[in-house]
């Protein structure tokens, strides 16, 4: 009861704790678009630090930075349309990292833009590259990536991009 | 111990060597599956298929029932045509409304690239005819008799040859059930003079059944609708009663997963002729069933909406005004010119297709393309690929779905 009572003080606020230590202070209304949270502050446990292990400072300010706009009651539709396509206008590996914090703090319509983005960014890429980009190696021999090639060859045509970004 | 105390300083720097190793390799770590899969869904089938080469698992995963599940949901209907391929070309002529290139005053067409050795391509010269287009799937037919069917899907360039030993009788729907993943043909045969029979065929069991049917008697038409769960078919005649029009069993409705047929009325009102149940056709639209009939000497055509399945009420909600250019249907034909000639000749001329974004898709013979608006109310022609007006024309869906 008491701590119900301080946090209306503080305005409903909640400190989110990045993976850094840094602490950003977030109004609850605008906290519980993450699932997570709203969990958390259904279950009570908001009074304290909510610690984020797994979202770095710089993801941290980036989602506190969507979360602000898409709770804002002045922006309309189209600034909220403008905000996330330069939102995303980041690095990939930036937007892998918003992607994996989204999913974890369990904002769909984050996730939905990462995902989409990322996707539109690699669509033209070379294999080789987005096998970089997602950590993976390829266990192929020549052969068989020749056969794959073989039986799809339209999905080869036309140049692709080499680059990272 | 000394033995112990080695192999864990090996096992020690091992691990340290990987983690220099992974922190060399890139900046890039490695995100959970569920994103790996929600990421690969939202890729163009170019991208993933070149994907499917990266390592057995992508591969694996994206040739897997339940990405393709996944991978439609997402996918955008569009249309496929097939174009006269000519004397000296051998390949088949398949384009793809290109959605990327789309914007309002031109839809442009991408050709389909195939593998050489598809029968499809082989086939005799004239072009097998393209009969059904179902969840990125196509069948083709080759007319010689016996008849054989090409199942291809164009992404994967999967093909399956089906060609029956018995005459099952005509194929009258293409359709695939969801729930055990398999596509299916459905088949109407003609036992003596009163009597018909249906048949499934399930394609990738290769086996046959036959169904079970409250009446024998109804003869369906060739172009099928599928929603809720269900085949729906025109019914164009009554093999007991041959001269009265089967009104009250206008449509043939198919469950898909108890392979249950029963028969339901056609809206609107009772016809005067079999012949006018040629008028009319199936299609769907935002999830629900929709009749469309087709009104010749009015150039028009009405759109019923099947507002309530359950219940099977419909209403008519649109009429569709055919007048492009100031001008209506031309009705003069090269031979006969009875009025039920005419009714027929043009039923078979123009075709309602599909609705694609709110808009009526329909073909007209010799004349091509057309969209109509049902908000706006106007007709607009839509080029063909090459120019052409002579073609097939089907809805379609990009999907990974496999068939055999």
């Amino acid at each position: 009861m008491a701590e119900a009572a301080s946090s209306t003080i503080e305005k409903n606020n909640l400190t989110l704790k990045s993976s850094y230590g840094d602490e950003f202070v977030l109004e609850e209304s605008i906290a519980i678009q993450s699932v997570t949270i709203k969990n958390m502050v259904e279950d009570g446990c908001s009074s304290s630090v909510i610690p984020l292990s797994k979202v770095d400072t710089g993801t941290l300010i980036k989602v506190i930075e969507y979360m602000k706009m898409h709770s804002s009651t002045s922006s309309n539709e189209e600034e909220i349309q403008n905000f996330d396509k330069e939102f995303v206008r980041i690095s990939i590996k930036t937007i892998l990292n918003i992607l994996e914090a989204a999913n974890f703090l369990d904002i769909r319509s984050l996730l939905d833009l990462c995902a989409e983005a990322v996707a539109n960014r690699i669509k033209n890429k070379t294999p080789e590259v987005v096998r970089k980009i997602f950590n993976i190696t390829s266990d192929f021999t020549p052969e068989e990536e020749a056969e794959i090639r073989n039986e799809t060859p339209w999905a080869f045509e036309g140049d692709l991009d080499h680059s990272l970004d | 111990m000394s033995l112990e105390c080695f192999t864990w300083i090996t096992q020690l720097l091992g691990s340290l060597v990987h983690k220099l190793r992974h922190k060399d390799e890139g900046i890039f770590t490695r995100l959970p599956d569920c994103l790996i899969i929600d990421i690969l869904s939202r890729l163009p089938e170019d991208c993933l298929v070149r994907c499917q080469r990266d390592c057995r698992v992508w591969k694996a995963l994206i040739s897997s029932q339940y990405f393709a599940t996944l991978y439609l949901r997402r996918a955008k209907p569009v249309l496929i045509i097939q174009c006269d391929r000519g004397i000296t070309n051998h390949e088949q002529n398949l384009f793809v409304f290109d959605e990327s290139l789309n914007n309002k005053e031109k839809i442009t067409f991408r050709k389909v690239l195939l593998k050489r050795e598809l029968m499809i391509n082989k086939v005799n010269k004239l072009n097998p005819l393209f009969r059904y287009s179902c969840q990125g799937v196509l069948l083709f037919m080759d007319v010689f008799s016996p008849p054989t069917y090409f199942i291809f899907n164009p992404i994967t360039q999967e093909e399956v040859t089906v060609q029956h030993k018995f005459h099952p009788g005509y194929l009258c729907a293409f359709y695939y059930c969801s729930l055990t993943r398999e596509f299916k043909l459905l088949y109407a045969r003609e036992e003596g003079s009163h009597e018909c029979q249906y048949f499934i065929y399930t394609v990738r069991t290769q086996t046959w059944r036959k169904i079970h049917s409250p009446t024998s008697n109804f003869l369906p038409r060739v172009s099928p609708a599928v929603v809720n769960g269900a085949v729906h078919l025109i019914v164009s005649k009554d093999l007991v009663k041959p001269n009265t029009p089967p009104c009250a069993n206008g449509i043939m409705v198919l469950k898909i997963d108890k392979e249950e047929l029963s028969i339901m009325p056609h809206p609107g009102s009772v016809c005067s002729s079999w012949k006018t149940h040629h008028t009319m056709s199936l299609l769907v639209k935002e999830e629900c069933l929709s009749f469309c009939q087709l009104l010749i000497f009015e150039n028009a055509m009405d759109i019923w909406i099947l507002e309530d399945y359950e219940t099977w009420v419909w209403t008519k909600r649109f009429k569709v005004n055919l007048v492009f250019n100031n001008q209506g249907i031309d009705c003069s034909l090269p031979f006969g010119h009875t009025y039920w000639e005419v009714i027929l000749y043009m039923s078979w001329q123009i075709e309602p297709l599909d609705f694609l974004e709110g808009e009526l898709v329909l073909y007209w013979y010799n004349r091509g393309l057309f969209m109509y608006n049902m908000d706006h109310n106007n007709l607009r022609k839509i080029e063909g690929p090459q120019g052409s007006k002579r073609f097939t024309c089907m809805p379609y869906i990009k999907s990974l779905l496999t068939i055999a």
